[in-house]
């Protein structure tokens, strides 16, 4: 460790990082275009201009490593005046297209010019045009709002290493371009592109005039897609901004960062995959007993009688979070029931894979830790008692037919999912679970990192997590989750120490 | 006559050949340098006071010393992309006598301990590179180039590499990321290129001049170079003289000689016996000076202390037919049109700058225009990834500080002051 | 029509390739050597040169259209080059290109009809000493003046100077 000071104050810092990183660590913001942890670092925006005592002129902070004494100064007149001369040459030929550009409200150029300049322009020339080319069938590029941070070029050759968009020309006639709108179609992580400009020169066209994102409420969760787990924002329609007419429902999904983990994307599929959770005809929207829907208090009352019988068996899922999956889990413990875990759903990796994983369910891992059998092993008994945990997603095939079995031919079965499945139409009764924007919930994925989703929407129709279908005496997820931690991972754990980032097990 | 150490040509106008470079004691620098030790080499050149002949005037001996010592693959490149308006001396090093330049490669390359020395060449002067190349193959053919040169042990590959019409690459990281086949874009420094150069490896970029002054002091040492010019900025220089004087070219003096003897003696005065009214010392980018400068020294630090810089002494001679306005608008645009774009305040603020000139040399300049210009400037100087920004403010900026009546009789009155005035526009 | 390199392209492209380390290196010589077989840096040049040494194509266009002796539109057989920079341009540059255009009926940036000439202003050619100067394909024509201008552009009519 050695000891920096930042205006003024001493701190001290770990050597060999740079001065925007450790400033970040410090809580500092220093405003950036360019730069991102997951790229090779530019240095082109400027924008990161700091003084360090000693030094003749400003340097960048994110090509800036600190020393033993370095004295740095990010607010000081100097490094106040660098900034407003940048956003000024930023501005010189950007369309003020903010009435019609989807970046606005989360514009790096919107945000940096109110804090930092607010300055008139000065510029009065003709400003240069290029087309907006829709370069691929998910992305359209707008070159004219561009500011040349370079980050979607470095992103699809250093992460993808697919090539597909590149500077062309030099000086002030420089822009950007695809070569291969095919290619980007075919790129797994291609939408990622979007997140990484800063302004609005690269948008999604499932987003474009969609919705203004200050109608949005930006909540972080996980994505259910794959057990990578990565972090996600899920915008949803803002109960307090709605307009008339709206409904509550995710409008998009972005990438969110999780350091720890080390991940700053997500894939294409993970990020369109909130469509799936948005279809409301599918939603079970009442309990279901033998096809006719039935109340929730009588329900209940049914389970629990049907669930009062010596030989029951209750099928988890890794579809669902630890805190239903526990629930459940303990309800079969208390009367002596079987357990069983499904196997996941697998689907061929893409080109190129990255991080995207095999296993297409969120909690895989969960359900091995505990060292639950796999419904491959489940006897041929018919049960007086089966319930099982199902989601919007898959399980394996095989372990698919043989929940069919078990379900068909026990006495009384149950399924708890949101949407309709071929699960749900073989069982006696269905009972309508959340999706997992619905309530919180953690997962743990493939490399054993616990991490926590959190609720974005309220319970739509009649879906309640499963402990209160099953009278049981939990009053929250967290309840939940405190005795999963204890119980099987004997630590002493809750929402606040898990963190917004999580940790590996 | 002054000493000549590069002009061997002035000697023998077939010093080319190869043959009658080794009569004038050609590539004996060379044998001599390989029977020393590498980091002697590098002191004796440190010795020397040899400041680099590109523009920047860094000491040669002390950029050869950041080389890293030990194995491992090293390189050596010749920054031959003479880009720089006004400066045309290069070439006639290359293509009058290219041996010692390559024998200056060869010393250069077993000193830094690079095994392999590209001379990167601007595209334009493909011309001049058929000459160096030959020279080059007469060289591998006599043994000075190749493996176990002379004998030593030491083997040193030498190649040319043609640009492709880009100022940029004649700043040393753009020309090494032109070299490995990118855009000519300068990198970010630290890392310097003795630390991570050329595919990664250490090297070192010299400008011509300065690589063929390293063969006669190794061959007569450093004590000789040591008594032409003054201290700390010795041997001699060519300085390229253009615009308008009567006798333009390329004359190669000891360094320090007055700006007067170089404008009036050799290159003739100013034509037509007209007045001087501005003359830029070190090619575009060193601030303009007038009048009263002209008896200044010739040399780094002497420049430096009226506020310009020697560069790489290419003067620029402007009589008074010239208008001020059009000439600066003219190399605004140079610096707009080569700036690589890759950073903010160059890539916006040069082109602006030119827009703004432009728009006072046409008469429709505004007031507050020139404050604006100023205030660009201080808005690029300092904040660029390269020099390329600091260049164009280094041109512009000192030109309307000294010329500003000229500038905004431009924008009040609408026309040039200058009543015969050369069109540039 | 998809462009190639013949054996003979093959050879001489090998020798170049044998100068650097790696094929990246080569991206710009190779362009040089597509430009001069196939006479100016079409999209397609910029797709063979990027097969030819097993790089993305848009890492070849972002170096040919950076770099201003890459001619991205064909360009006549002589290929009028002016500077215009500030030497040159002290000493007159400009006449001449008023003159060019006088004489071809072109403007900087256009071909004439014939596709004999095409005109451009460029940036310093460093040969300022002998300014003012034009560069014809790959020759410099030193110290001009108006009428040295006319009898290039008639000898370059006739055939007579190899460029």
């Amino acid at each position: 460790m050695i000891s920096v000071k930042i205006n003024d104050k001493e701190y001290q810092v770990e050597e060999g990082k740079t001065i925007l990183e450790v400033a970040k660590e410090i809580g500092i913001e220093i405003p950036h275009y360019c730069y991102h942890p997951a790229l090779s670092i530019a240095g082109n925006c400027r924008m990161c201009l700091v003084e360090v005592k000693g030094m003749p002129k400003p340097m960048t902070a994110c090509s800036t490593r600190v020393s033993d004494g370095m004295e740095i100064y990010t607010d000081s007149e100097l490094v106040k005046e660098a900034r407003k001369g940048v956003l000024e040459f930023i501005l010189l030929d950007h369309p003020i297209d903010c009435p019609i550009c989807d970046k606005s409200g989360e514009c790096k150029l919107q945000d940096y010019y109110f804090e930092h300049s607010a300055q008139k322009s000065r510029y009065e020339f003709p400003k240069e045009r290029h087309k907006v080319e829709k370069i691929s069938k998910k992305i359209y590029l707008n070159p004219n709002r561009c500011v040349l941070c370079t980050r979607c070029v470095r992103f699809l050759r250093e992460v993808t290493q697919t090539h597909e968009l590149t500077t062309v020309e030099r000086g002030s006639h420089t822009y950007i371009v695809c070569t291969d709108p095919e290619s980007l179609d075919n790129n797994p992580f291609a939408s990622n592109i979007s997140d990484l400009c800063p302004v609005g020169a690269l948008g999604l066209n499932e987003f474009r005039f969609k919705k203004r994102v200050w109608f949005t409420k930006k909540v972080k969760a996980i994505c259910q897609g794959c057990s990578a787990g990565c972090n996600i924002y899920v915008d949803v329609s803002n109960r307090k901004q709605l307009l008339d007419g709206d409904d509550d429902e995710i409008v998009r999904i972005h990438t969110a960062e999780n350091r720890k983990l080390g991940q700053y994307f997500i894939c294409d599929e993970g990020r369109y995959s909130y469509k799936l959770y948005n279809d409301k005809e599918k939603r079970v929207k009442a309990p279901v007993l033998e096809g006719n829907e039935i109340s929730v208090e009588e329900a209940l009352d049914v389970l629990k009688e049907k669930a009062s019988v010596r030989k029951g068996v209750v099928i988890l899922s890794p579809l669902h979070s630890v805190e239903e999956n526990y629930a459940a889990y303990l309800f079969a413990k208390e009367r002596g029931f079987d357990v069983f875990r499904p196997s996941s759903f697998r689907k061929e990796l893409p080109e190129p894979a990255l991080f995207i994983e095999e296993k297409k369910s969120p909690n895989d891992r969960m359900l091995k830790l505990m060292k639950l059998p796999k419904v491959s092993e489940i006897e041929e008994i018919d049960y007086d008692f089966a319930l099982f945990l199902h989601n919007v997603g898959k399980v394996h095939s095989k372990s698919e037919v043989r929940i069919l079995s078990v379900l068909k031919r026990a006495t009384f079965s149950v399924v708890f999912e949101p949407m309709l499945s071929v699960f749900g139409e073989s069982a006696n009764m269905v009972i309508p679970a959340p999706i997992f924007v619905e309530e919180n919930g953690c997962y743990i994925n493939e490399k054993n990192f616990i991490q926590r989703s959190n609720k974005a929407l309220d319970y739509m129709y009649n879906a309640k997590p499963v402990w209160e279908y099953l009278g049981m005496d939990f009053k929250s997820e967290e309840e939940v989750f405190i005795r999963f931690a204890k119980e099987q991972l004997d630590k002493d754990l809750n929402y606040q120490k898990l963190g917004t980032e999580g940790f590996e097990l | 006559m002054s000493e000549i150490v590069l002009f061997k040509h002035l000697i023998d106008p077939e010093v080319r050949n190869i043959e009658n470079y080794i009569k004038l004691g050609g590539y004996e620098g060379l044998k001599k340098a390989l029977s020393m030790k590498p980091d002697e080499i590098v002191e004796e050149v440190k010795r020397s006071n040899l400041r680099g002949r590109g523009g920047a005037g860094f000491p040669t001996g002390l950029k050869w010393s950041f080389m890293p010592k030990g194995e491992g693959q090293k390189y050596f490149v010749c920054n031959a992309d003479e880009g720089e308006p006004g400066t045309f001396k290069d070439r006639y090093i290359m293509s009058e006598n290219p041996h010692q330049l390559i024998e200056g490669m060869v010393i250069g390359g077993f000193a830094i301990g690079a095994t392999v020395g590209y001379i990167y060449i601007r595209g334009e002067f493909e011309f001049v590179a058929k000459t160096l190349q030959k020279a080059i193959d007469e060289a591998y053919e006599k043994g000075f180039l190749g493996k176990n040169i002379l004998n030593s042990g030491f083997d040193f590959d030498l190649y040319i590499h043609l640009g492709a019409g880009a100022y940029i690459c004649g700043e040393e990281t753009g020309l090494i990321n032109s070299l490995e086949g990118k855009t000519g874009q300068p990198r970010l420094k630290p890392p310097f290129p003795a630390q991570y150069g050329l595919f990664g490896k250490p090297t070192t970029v010299n400008n011509v001049e300065t690589i063929a002054c390293v063969p006669d002091i190794i061959r007569k040492g450093a004590d000789w170079f040591l008594t032409i010019g003054p201290d700390k900025n010795n041997g001699t220089k060519i300085y390229a003289v253009s615009g308008h004087v009567n006798n333009p070219g390329v004359f190669e003096l000891p360094m320090g000689t007055p700006l007067r003897e170089i404008i009036f003696e050799h290159a003739g005065g100013i034509i037509g016996g007209k007045k001087l009214k501005a003359v830029i010392p070190g090619g575009s980018s060193a601030p303009v000076l007038g009048p009263e400068n002209l008896d200044i020294p010739m040399d780094f630090d002497s420049l430096k202390n009226v506020g310009s810089m020697l560069g790489s002494g290419a003067i620029i001679v402007m009589s008074e037919d010239t208008c001020i306005v059009e000439a600066f608008t003219r190399l605004a645009k140079f610096y707009a049109h080569e700036s690589c774009g890759q950073c903010t305040p160059c890539r916006e603020g040069t082109a602006w700058m030119y827009k703004i000139l432009k728009r006072i040399e046409d008469g429709e300049g505004k007031k507050g225009d020139l404050d604006l210009v100023l205030d660009i400037c201080n808005k690029i100087m300092g904040r660029t990834v390269c020099p390329l920004g600091d260049a164009a403010v280094l041109c512009i900026k000192p030109a309307i500080e000294r010329f500003r009546e000229e500038f905004e009789y431009h924008i009040e009155h609408k026309k040039c002051m200058v009543e015969n005035k050369i069109p540039i526009f | 029509m998809a462009l190639r390199f013949d054996e003979t392209d093959v050879k001489k492209l090998e020798e170049i390739r044998a100068k650097y380390p790696n094929n990246q290196a080569c991206t710009l010589p190779f362009l040089h050597y597509a430009q001069d077989k196939f006479g100016y840096v079409s999209m397609d040049v910029i797709k063979l040169v990027a097969q030819t040494l097993n790089l993305p194509v848009s890492h070849v266009l972002s170096v040919a259209t950076f770099y201003t002796m890459y001619n991205k539109k064909p360009v006549g057989k002589y290929h009028l080059q002016v500077c215009t920079n500030i030497s040159c341009s002290l000493l007159g540059a400009r006449r001449l290109v008023d003159k060019l255009e006088e004489l071809l009926g072109i403007k900087p940036g256009e071909t004439t009809e014939d596709g004999m000439f095409t005109l451009t202003e460029v940036e310093c050619l460093g040969s300022c000493g002998t300014a003012p100067v034009i560069q014809v394909n790959e020759t410099y024509f030193e110290n001009l003046d108006e009428k040295k201008v006319e009898d290039l552009i008639e000898s370059l009519r006739k055939g007579e100077l190899d460029v």
